[in-house]
């Protein structure tokens, strides 16, 4: 097995808990987080009544003198990052401040409060002068964010390739330890309800109306969610290890995955070879599976075609919705816990199968020593990333 | 690492091409980037940020004479697809359905899964954004992936002006690209850690404009250590040798 980068603190934040260990625990439940949205949000957003998946409870308020980052997406990120913060201050003594990175994914940053401001404006002619464009829409502000409650100066920056950005910035994370630019790296996804994203599939005609059902035989779309998840990479230390990050692009379509799953399948021997190792030492896929009817049959074809019809497939979006810019990290969290757990979680309403997917989808949750899952993201735009995960060494 | 910068791109309305900038600025502004990489049937969708990518990314493509369908692409750019951001959030407004093109090109990475579709590429391409430390952030991203990959990487720099209501001031469009290679001619470039020294002024409104004085470096072909973002104390520069 390849040495990789040692993973010493993990958190996941979404529809399932606000602790990782509520997260999980919920998994292990076999119990979904969707919902139809709370009154308030709902109406905020001018959602539906399709089940999306919430964070549960009150979101953080922004600590003083960081008032002016103020955004759901921001919330979400401190509560993610304040399960991490005694590791991340522990990296910081250890490597110094600027040898730690920060790399964060997202596909739509503070886009809520821009929405609330844009909408305000056309209303009224006059931009709310409490939104900041710098602090709160741009991609950045989740950056300055994380470097001002951890602490962490190294170099950084956000990675939005749609769904695949939080798998994405796992990869540039390795690629900056392996140039010997930093020691140690706080890399992450976030991404919060908007109405941007929640009417945009809705457009796209892509939403279950009743919640997905990820590889069913009835499957009738995809569910959006929110959520946040930070990982601690550190050049040497205890824990199950990133092995490699394989990228691909699809080069077929915008929106719609190339049919027999070129991309996805090139991303995944990418991150294969890159470890060195072979399709046969694969113990369990996290699939992006996200619901659609077509993204399901193109991935499970991608996944049969490179690793047979044998090894255990589970997508946990019925459990979470799919988080978009937070789905890789997220999903990569999930994987550790397998690794270090010897399960595989039951994909949440496959059943029944469809027959046509070709691939072994945990319908139950399974006890099997794992030692190396692979994670897979998939985005608009082709992009492909599939992340690699070893137990500790 | 050290890469050797075997082409370059550039699209500005005052400067639509590196020689047009080398020879000090058109006196007619350019009113919009060509993006032939695209053809017409993906130029017709493509946004503003699309174009000018592409058009940059075409151009030094080019001039390194590097294969379409091989590089690897990286988009540093502080803003994204605002254009298209903003059309949704005017859509939402008027309480219309989303049109799904829109939504679908409103992805920071759109620029780059149209060039791929275009080329038919399938090697790996990332977005970069950084604020202040886009343009040095999106080199290192770009080196690293050298370093990784060994295959060319296009690092292309661009942002659109901000459009109402957020605008505060007049911006000009911009897009700059580095073909980056392992070995062969042209100028060698690595990023370093140094305080700022005076970088020549760019009179470019544009977040990504410290691409412009690099630029300036390269067509000199060095030696010069050009600061990437402002700053009082070490900043990342970028330090081009011959």
């Amino acid at each position: 097995m390849p040495a990789g980068l040692p993973i010493t603190a993990r958190s996941a934040v979404n529809a399932l808990g606000r602790t990782t260990a509520e997260v999980l625990a919920a998994l292990d439940a076999g119990r979904s987080g969707l919902a139809p949205l709370p009154g308030d949000l709902r109406e905020a957003l001018a959602a539906g009544d399709a089940p999306c998946g919430v964070i549960p409870g009150d979101l953080p308020a922004l600590p003083r003198g960081l008032e002016a980052f103020d955004t759901r997406a921001a919330r979400i990120a401190l509560l993610a990052l304040d399960e991490v913060a005694g590791p991340v201050a522990r990296a910081v003594r250890r490597w110094g401040a600027g040898r730690v990175a920060v790399l964060v994914g997202t596909s739509t940053s503070g886009i809520a409060r821009t929405e609330a401001a844009y909408l305000g404006w056309r209303r009224t002619g006059a931009l709310d002068p409490a939104f900041d464009f710098d602090r709160q829409h741009a991609f950045h502000a989740l950056l300055d964010l994380a470097r001002a409650v951890t602490g962490v100066r190294g170099p950084g920056w956000v990675v939005s390739t749609a769904c695949s950005s939080s798998a994405k910035v796992l990869g540039s994370a390795m690629r900056l330890v392996e140039q010997g630019l930093v020691d140690a790296a706080l890399v992450g996804g976030v991404d919060s309800l908007c109405r941007t994203t929640l009417h945009g599939f809705g457009g796209l005609e892509v939403v279950s109306p009743r919640g997905c059902r990820p590889f069913a035989a009835d499957r009738d779309g995809m569910s959006v969610g929110e959520g946040g998840a930070f990982l601690l990479l550190e050049r040497a230390g205890d824990g199950p290890r990133l092995l490699a990050v394989g990228e691909s692009q699809d080069a077929h379509h915008a929106s719609a995955p190339h049919p027999e799953g070129l991309g996805a399948r090139l991303a995944m021997t990418d991150a294969l070879t890159r470890a060195g190792l072979t399709p046969g030492d694969v113990d369990h896929v996290n699939a992006h599976g996200t619901g659609t009817r077509h993204n399901d049959a193109a991935e499970a074809r991608a996944i049969a075609d490179l690793l047979g019809a044998q090894v255990p497939v589970a997508s946990t979006k019925a459990y979470t919705g799919h988080l978009l810019g937070a789905a890789g990290a997220t999903e990569a969290v999930f994987a550790l816990a397998s690794l270090e757990r010897g399960v595989v979680p039951a994909s949440l309403g496959a059943t029944p199968l469809d027959p046509a997917v070709g691939i072994a989808v945990a319908t139950t949750r399974l006890e099997r020593r794992c030692r190396v899952v692979l994670s897979t993201s998939l985005g608009f735009g082709g992009s492909n990333a599939a992340v690699l995960l070893g137990e500790a060494a | 690492m050290t890469a050797r910068v075997a082409g370059l791109g550039l699209w500005t309305p005052r400067a639509p091409s590196v020689d047009a900038w080398r020879a000090g600025g058109l006196e007619t502004p350019a009113d919009e980037p060509p993006a032939a990489l695209l053809g017409p049937r993906l130029r017709r969708r493509a946004s503003l940020l699309s174009r000018l990518t592409c058009e940059a990314l075409g151009q030094a493509l080019t001039a390194a004479g590097a294969d379409p369908a091989k590089v690897v692409m990286v988009l540093g750019s502080v803003r994204g697809e605002l254009e298209t951001t903003v059309a949704l959030l005017d859509q939402l407004a008027r309480g219309e359905v989303l049109s799904p093109a829109l939504f679908t090109n409103s992805v920071q990475n759109a620029a780059l899964g149209l060039a791929s579709i275009a080329a038919g590429n399938r090697a790996p391409s990332t977005t970069v954004a950084a604020g202040p430390a886009t343009v040095a952030m999106a080199l290192l991203e770009g080196l690293g992936l050298l370093a990784a990959r060994g295959a060319d990487v296009a690092v292309v720099l661009a942002d659109e002006p901000l459009p109402a209501p957020f605008a505060g001031e007049p911006g000009a469009s911009l897009a700059a690209a580095l073909l980056l290679r392992a070995g062969g001619p042209g100028p060698g470039l690595r990023l370093v850690r140094r305080a700022a020294s005076a970088t020549r002024a760019v009179d470019v409104a544009n977040p990504v404009a410290p691409a412009l004085a690099l630029v300036d470096a390269l067509l000199v072909g060095g030696p010069a250590v050009v600061a990437l973002e402002a700053g009082d104390d070490d900043v990342w520069c970028a330090e081009v040798s011959p």
